[in-house]
């Protein structure tokens, strides 16, 4: 279908997917963390290490072979030299995460400081590029500005998430640090994820499924009001001015508004087809909604960990490689004139994502009443449910991107 | 005068309208060009326009794009942009 035409645009297939890959074997360790770890302190080292296999392992693997995709959809930006630049970033990533895990778990403050440095060089260098290119896109939609806002606020939070690592292996925790941290969180989950969450939500809903698009005005107040309200809660932080109650008001209205005309707009597509990824897009919002609820009446962290990381973040992204994957494995086919390709529909069989996404609510479930009851059983079999659906997950990708990988 | 080739993408899914798009570029002649019908500005269509040398020209209306197509030539360009106004 593509024959004659030059196609430069598109990075490499490979240079994604092994992001996309990783990233559910990152989350089977973090699974296998809970199930044979006896802590559910969230500072214990266990923890933190678990949380970053799902952070950093899962979560930033899969938006940084997203973004890969989505520059030149998004924008028609470019990331120069995919395959060095994805390589390179891969390989860091890797080491680093392996690293802060076995640092946290041993305590060993050496691996702590190499770790440090391969996430700070390997985080720093994808986020400048990808920035870099996003600041270049001429006439910048909300879309592209959303993006550019969500990366520097991810720069900013490593920067003091570095600061807090070496606080640990320096063992010179202040009376500070907890603050800091709390900088730290909500920059990461508010200013990163959930505005590049907001963006790509405006980009795909449309496109993927035949929904309304977002109009201008909603695109704005979302990305406008959010950025404001985190720059605020910054000063708020380090000047001490304990305005804590007026930001969460604030960035739950924000949040709930998304929340609600995101789940309005897949409700109301056009193309009422059975298709798993929308069951996990709006189970996503429902757990974005219901973890602000429980924001605002000041439930324990560790269950805004559950309901907002794994209801909401993850479910997302994981929905989101349904589309992703199958979408990539198309078009790189076409690129090079293959012409008896599968519909994206038919790469990945239904029942399997179906049965996946079952499994994945399953064990979101387990976690949260296992909170609610303190039962660690609860949640040793939340996170056995976790690792069978993350196993199930890279089946289910590898299997679309094997109609690709062997013909080329 | 020129003959209009429409492809109506409102309710087609990704990657659906760029798969139409790009099947329909072979068609396109001097005698030509093709109107897509989207409800989204569609980058990497004209990504790959820009670098196959296909000119295009972008309309947007209430809740629709209007992308018009065409081999690029300028008396051509002239013309849709008429059409535009």
């Amino acid at each position: 279908m593509f024959a004659g035409l030059s196609l430069d645009q598109a990075p490499p297939f490979r240079a994604p997917l092994k992001f996309f890959l990783t990233a559910p074997i990152f989350a089977c360790i973090a699974g296998g963390f809970l199930l044979f770890g006896s802590v559910f302190e969230i500072h214990s080292p266990n923890t933190i290490a678990t949380i970053h296999l799902l952070t950093i392992g899962f979560m930033v693997m899969i938006v940084f072979g997203a973004l890969q995709q989505m520059l030149p959809v998004v924008a028609g930006a470019v990331i120069p030299k995919p395959m060095i630049v994805a390589n390179t970033t891969y390989t860091l990533l890797v080491l680093g995460i392996i690293s802060f895990v076995v640092g946290f778990v041993l305590y060993n403050k050496l691996l702590f400081f190499i770790a440090s440095n391969f996430l700070l060089l390997g985080l720093f260098l994808f986020t400048s590029i990808a920035l870099w290119q996003l600041l270049k896109v001429q006439n910048k939609s909300w879309i592209v500005l959303g993006m550019i806002i969500s990366l520097l606020f991810l720069m900013i939070a490593f920067f003091v998430g570095i600061h807090l690592i070496i606080s640990h292996a320096l063992a010179n925790i202040s009376t500070s640090h907890y603050d800091i941290a709390l900088i730290h969180y909500n920059y990461i989950f508010f200013g990163f994820i959930f505005l590049l969450i907001v963006s790509i939500t405006f980009q795909v809903v449309p496109m993927f499924w035949v929904a309304d698009a977002f109009s201008q005005n909603q695109q704005k107040i979302i990305i406008l009001f959010t950025t404001l309200v985190l720059i605020c809660y910054g000063f708020n932080i380090f000047m001490n001015l304990g305005f804590d109650t007026v930001y969460k008001f604030l960035m739950s209205g924000v949040i709930l508004y998304f929340g609600y005309i995101t789940i309005q707009k897949l409700k109301n597509r056009k193309r009422k087809l059975k298709d798993i990824s929308v069951y996990f897009y709006i189970t996503s919002m429902i757990f974005l909604m219901i973890g602000t609820l429980f924001w605002i009446v000041q439930l324990p962290l560790q269950f805004l960990g559950i309901i907002w990381g794994l209801g909401f973040v993850y479910t997302l992204m994981n929905g989101m490689l349904y589309k992703i994957v199958p979408f990539l494995t198309w078009f790189h086919l076409s690129s090079k004139g293959v012409f008896d390709i599968p519909t994206m529909r038919d790469m990945i069989n239904i029942k399997w994502s179906q049965i996946q996404f079952n499994l994945h609510l399953t064990s979101v479930l387990f976690f949260i009443v296992g909170l609610s009851f303190s039962s660690e059983y609860l949640i040793k079999y939340g996170a056995i449910f976790f690792i069978v659906s993350n196993i199930l997950l890279f089946i289910n990708l590898y299997k679309a991107a094997r109609v690709f990988l062997v013909r080329f | 005068m020129y003959n209009e080739i429409i492809l109506d993408c409102r309710e087609l899914e990704a990657p659906e309208p760029l798969n139409l798009a790009v099947s329909n570029l072979s068609k396109l002649d001097d005698n030509n060009y093709i109107k897509m019908i989207h409800r989204l500005e569609p980058m990497m269509l004209l990504t790959i326009l820009k670098e196959n040398n296909y000119g295009y020209e972008i309309k947007h209306t209430s809740g629709e794009v209007l992308i018009y197509i065409y081999k690029n030539d300028e008396k051509k360009r002239e013309y849709i942009k008429c059409l535009q106004d």
